[in-house]
């Protein structure tokens, strides 16, 4: 009966509530059995990663290298339409179907793209996780491409389209500006010329380029591993290498007149690739310069980038900017400003990212601040398999959050400034979406 | 047991020859899959049709209203053989299938 009463089970609240007048057993010290993540690259070259968290909902996800940097001109748009596309018919399933069992499971299905993945999600109870598993591996591997589902699923596509905000737009084109012709300057969105034009042979050769096993990840939550290796064992996948480009930083500027009385400015120049120590001092950059306030509806006072802002005159806010890739990535600052006045906030934002100069109190607190932002951002579940998914997928491996926050401490005031300058003594790269009337030009800066 | 079938499979298709030739749509040009009543199977299935096969359709059934306005009929060697029909003129039976088959499919969920 002890071992029964320990069972993580739905009644047993109830149950203790209905016996709450008996006088109560004495619980003895109790932890959880603490699990460490496990990841096995297989022959294939695919990887899996997983982590027990005793979850009752399981958490799975398949990812390829099948962003929109790996589209070619003629297919520009294809990995966009493939994410529009999750939850259609597949070769083996109907729409229908998939629906209806994914809701009969107790799951949700989402798909996720971004310029180097595309992320197959599946949520779903425990007791489910072969339905799951099932659903993923067809929705991800047998896309059905059927010439009229592509056709109804346009208005979908379009709406994404038509809620595109303008900072999205400013990130897209400052890849556009920074990488030029090389896959990461490619748009995350459809382009209007490719809008219901990508034939279902178009879409199902990216499709089988990109979805092999060795640009492949499978990864879960609250899984048992080895379920998750047969799986990956069992989907019978190529592991031909298929398409790659290469990360290069040309710069460049794209200014996209809107006529809008706010007007979004990105600049920035190369960053570092993902899980170097270049991307642990720009992480820390990043946060002494400023992302956004630290105090509910605060003023961000504290930062640099808001203090250039206040001290310019101008209406606006502006905060750092720093993505990585797997082989290189972006540094700069973002500025959202009113229209009249963005040509001063963008001037005096620009001085102050050009002239920082850290020191070991602005280091020390802005370490903290990317620790304690490293660890919030895994806090949910959603983020968290995202976070590994990423990592498996592009690094191969998993280093928990806990992890990499420890890696911050190594980072010093030096490392700082010489990842500043090498990222703001590049080619730098700017874009600008609204009214271009008073927004100067980089040359101008 | 095999002569009797195969006696039966030859019964059967020149049955079949003689209602395709009874039918008298092929005098119009007309196939198989051209005549079928559109109910919502087969006006999904129509919207599933390839475009080309769609325009082909719709020439043979204007042929077909312009001969039966004018009471004639196509020439003798313009009329589809039962051979034709049987390769071309099911054009429209795989979209039908599916729909069909995910129609019974809704309907199964539906029942439980």
């Amino acid at each position: 009966m002890a071992s029964n009463a320990l069972k993580p089970s739905l009644l047993r609240s109830v149950a203790k509530r209905g016996y709450a007048a008996q006088a109560s057993t004495q619980q003895s010290s109790f932890s959880l059995p603490s699990h460490e993540p496990k990841v096995t690259a297989l022959p294939s070259g695919a990887v899996v990663a997983s982590l027990e968290t005793n979850a009752p909902v399981s958490r799975l996800a398949i990812l390829f290298k099948a962003g929109s940097r790996y589209e070619q001109a003629k297919n520009l748009g294809a990995s966009h339409t493939l994410r529009a596309c999750v939850g259609l018919g597949t070769k083996n399933k109907s729409a229908f179907n998939i629906t209806r069992t994914v809701q009969q499971a107790g799951g949700a299905l989402s798909c996720e793209s971004g310029r180097e993945h595309i992320h197959y999600g599946m949520d779903i109870i425990r007791d489910s996780v072969d339905t799951g598993l099932d659903i993923l591996g067809e929705v991800s591997l047998h896309p059905g491409l059927k010439t009229w589902e592509l056709g109804d699923n346009l208005r979908r596509i379009k709406d994404e389209l038509a809620t595109v905000d303008p900072s999205t737009l400013a990130i897209d084109l400052l890849h556009k500006a920074s990488y030029r012709n090389s896959g990461l300057g490619n748009s995350l969105f459809v382009p209007n010329h490719h809008l219901g034009k990508l034939a279902p042979e178009l879409l199902g050769d990216f499709h089988a380029s990109t979805h092999t096993a060795s640009r492949m990840a499978i990864v879960g939550l609250g899984v048992d591993h080895g379920t998750l290796v047969s799986f990956a064992n069992g989907l019978g996948l190529s592991s031909a290498s298929g398409a790659s480009t290469a990360a290069t930083v040309s710069g460049g500027e794209i200014r996209h007149e809107t006529g809008a009385p706010v007007t979004v400015v990105a600049v920035a120049g190369p960053g570092a690739s993902i899980g170097t120590n270049d991307a642990a001092a720009l992480a820390v950059a990043q946060h002494i310069l400023g992302v956004g306030p630290g105090t509910k509806r605060g003023s961000a006072a504290s930062n640099i980038l808001a203090g250039s802002v206040a001290a310019s005159g101008g209406l606006g806010s502006a905060s750092a900017l720093n993505v990585n890739y797997s082989d290189g990535g972006l540094f700069g600052y973002f500025v959202i400003a009113d229209s009249a006045s963005v040509g001063k906030v963008v001037s005096s934002v620009h001085s102050a990212v050009k002239g920082l100069k850290v020191s070991d109190a602005d280091v020390a607190r802005a370490k903290n601040q990317v620790k304690a932002a490293i660890l919030m951002a895994t806090e949910s579940s959603a983020a968290a398999i995202e976070d590994m998914g990423l990592q498996a997928l592009l690094t191969g491996a998993y280093r928990t959050p806990t992890a990499a926050a420890a890696a911050v401490d190594s980072v010093t005031a030096g490392t700082v400034n010489a990842a500043l300058s090498k990222a703001l003594g590049g080619k730098l790269s700017m874009s600008a979406v609204g009214s271009m009337a008073s927004v100067p030009y980089l040359d101008q800066m | 047991m095999a002569a009797p079938a195969k006696a039966t499979g030859s019964f059967m298709n020149s049955l079949k020859r003689f209602a395709f030739r009874m039918s008298a749509f092929n005098q119009v040009g007309l196939y198989h899959d051209d005549c079928l009543y559109e109910n919502d199977d087969v006006k999904e299935a129509l919207r599933r049709l390839p475009q080309s096969l769609k325009d082909d359709r719709n020439y043979r059934m204007h042929r077909a209203l312009h001969l039966s306005m004018t009471k004639t009929i196509l020439p003798k060697e313009e009329w589809i053989s039962y051979e034709e029909d049987r390769e071309k003129g099911r054009y429209l039976q795989p979209f039908l299938t599916e729909v069909v088959k995910e129609r019974m499919e809704k309907e199964q969920w539906n029942k439980k």
